[in-house]
């Protein structure tokens, strides 16, 4: 074998690791670009607020089960059972008054439609579990209107009041967001009206 | 310099060439030698790899998905056979018939019963045209747009993606991501909804609810249709409420 034909196989075996470095770099900066990565890290914690969420609803739904199957043979014990289901049921379908600890929100300015909103969904996404605009109690079939963000304007939100202020305040959270000048204040107890 | 013709200007000649092929396989010598060196790295004694908190990422949330899969199914179930246990106490006990009733329909006002009715289903979807563009692709906003419209018509029932929509529902998104009820969905976006057909679409398509999307519709490819259904099935809510704060006031 002649001195080129060696240099010629030492220059492919050149060319194939420098393709594969080129090729190895350019999938690390795919997989380090931050934007992804934080991505995803925004997705593994919404999995986990969701999946936490769901533990506590199927124990609930076990203790529901087991209750029901234990009362079975006693009235008393049944009925309470369902009552419980009931009053559960009324606070999300908005049928009844619900009083809870939370977050009064007040606005000096009018909000837009789309800014209330959005609002109104970042509620629901940190969890709450009643909400309130001026008086008139949102549920999910609610129909979210233009004259709601009129001002003077105080939206209640019933929930764990810690997680709901500092959610609503953080940086870069939905009141940054929206850029109203808006006022948390966290509260022990508020009054959510029915939707009747 | 000048050679003179003979043997010994041929000998030099070979010289040269033999010290040029040596110097060339010196430099590719070398050149394979340093990238062996990169491609073949010494562990670091401390954690260096980026790969590997990306890769930790996506198995975390692999099987966070996997379990929400689980949760959610275990869930239905066990939904499923409370009904059955209520419906068998109804006829056992005639006194506890009136309460399980009440439970049954604000089961259906929350969203726990899946509902197979006259409806709509729209699509909305992402442009197709290669140019992708902020208003050629659907943003969660889009999503609450439409769903906030079709409330306002009185709708019944609407899920996305077979996600229901109830009390404590959000649709949201991370950088490309649409989640709702913290579940991940994705392009193409079905909405299917229960209610007055006419009026329902006449709420979507006039120009006066929703003129962001009608436009990117007109100028960027972004897909919207809405469609009439005879028979159009919602899906019922399969996630958790977790009551924690709030108590019916006496």
């Amino acid at each position: 074998m002649g001195k080129n034909s060696v240099l010629f196989i030492v220059m492919i075996i050149c060319g194939y690791l420098l393709a594969q470095q080129l090729q190895v770099g350019g999938r690390l900066e795919q997989i380090t670009d931050p934007t992804k990565s934080n991505a995803i890290s925004v997705e593994v914690a919404e999995l986990i607020k969701g999946n936490k969420k769901l533990q506590e609803e199927l124990r609930t739904l076990q203790d529901q089960k087991s209750s029901l199957t234990e009362s079975s043979s006693s009235t008393s014990k049944t009925d309470a059972s369902l009552n419980e289901q009931v009053q559960e049921l009324k606070i999300l379908t908005g049928e009844t008054v619900v009083t809870g600890q939370g977050v009064a929100i007040t606005f000096d300015k009018s909000l837009q439609l789309t800014q209330l909103v959005d609002l109104v969904n970042a509620l629901r996404n940190i969890g709450v579990e009643a909400i309130s605009i001026n008086g008139t109690r949102i549920i999910g079939s609610t129909v979210i209107t233009e004259t709601m963000g009129d001002v003077p304007l105080t939206i209640l939100a019933v929930g764990s009041k810690d997680v709901l202020h500092d959610s609503l305040l953080r940086r870069g959270g939905i009141m940054e967001q929206i850029g109203s000048d808006g006022q948390a204040t966290t509260k022990d107890t508020l009054e959510i009206p029915s939707i009747k | 310099m000048q050679f003179l013709p003979g043997a010994p200007q041929v000998d030099h000649m070979k010289n040269v060439l033999r010290l040029k092929t040596t110097l060339l396989l010196l430099a590719v010598g070398l050149s394979i030698g340093i990238l062996f060196a990169l491609q073949f790295q010494a562990p670091q004694t401390r954690v260096f790899n980026p790969v590997s908190p990306f890769i930790a990422l996506q198995d975390s949330k692999t099987s966070l998905t996997a379990d929400q899969a689980d949760l959610k199914n275990s869930i239905s179930t066990i939904r499923d056979e409370i009904s059955k246990q209520q419906d068998s106490l109804k006829s056992t006990k005639k006194s506890t018939k009136g309460i399980v009733e009440q439970v049954e329909e604000l089961k259906i006002i929350a969203g726990l019963t899946q509902l197979k009715q006259r409806g709509l289903v729209i699509t909305l979807a992402d442009s197709q045209s290669k140019d992708v563009t902020i208003d050629s692709i659907v943003h969660a906003a889009d999503l609450r747009d439409i769903v906030n419209v079709l409330w306002g018509t009185k709708a019944q029932a609407i899920s996305i993606n077979d996600q229901r929509l109830v009390s404590t529902s959000s649709v949201d998104s991370i950088v490309n991501t649409i989640l709702v009820n913290n579940t991940k969905i994705a392009n193409p976006f079905i909405i299917k909804v229960v209610g007055d057909q006419s009026k329902m679409k006449q709420a979507l398509l006039s120009g006066d609810n929703l003129k962001d999307i009608l436009r990117r519709q007109k100028s960027n490819g972004l897909i919207y249709n809405v469609e009439s259904s005879p028979e159009v099935t919602v899906t019922a809510f399969d996630g958790g409420f977790a009551i924690k704060h709030s108590k019916v006031k006496e």
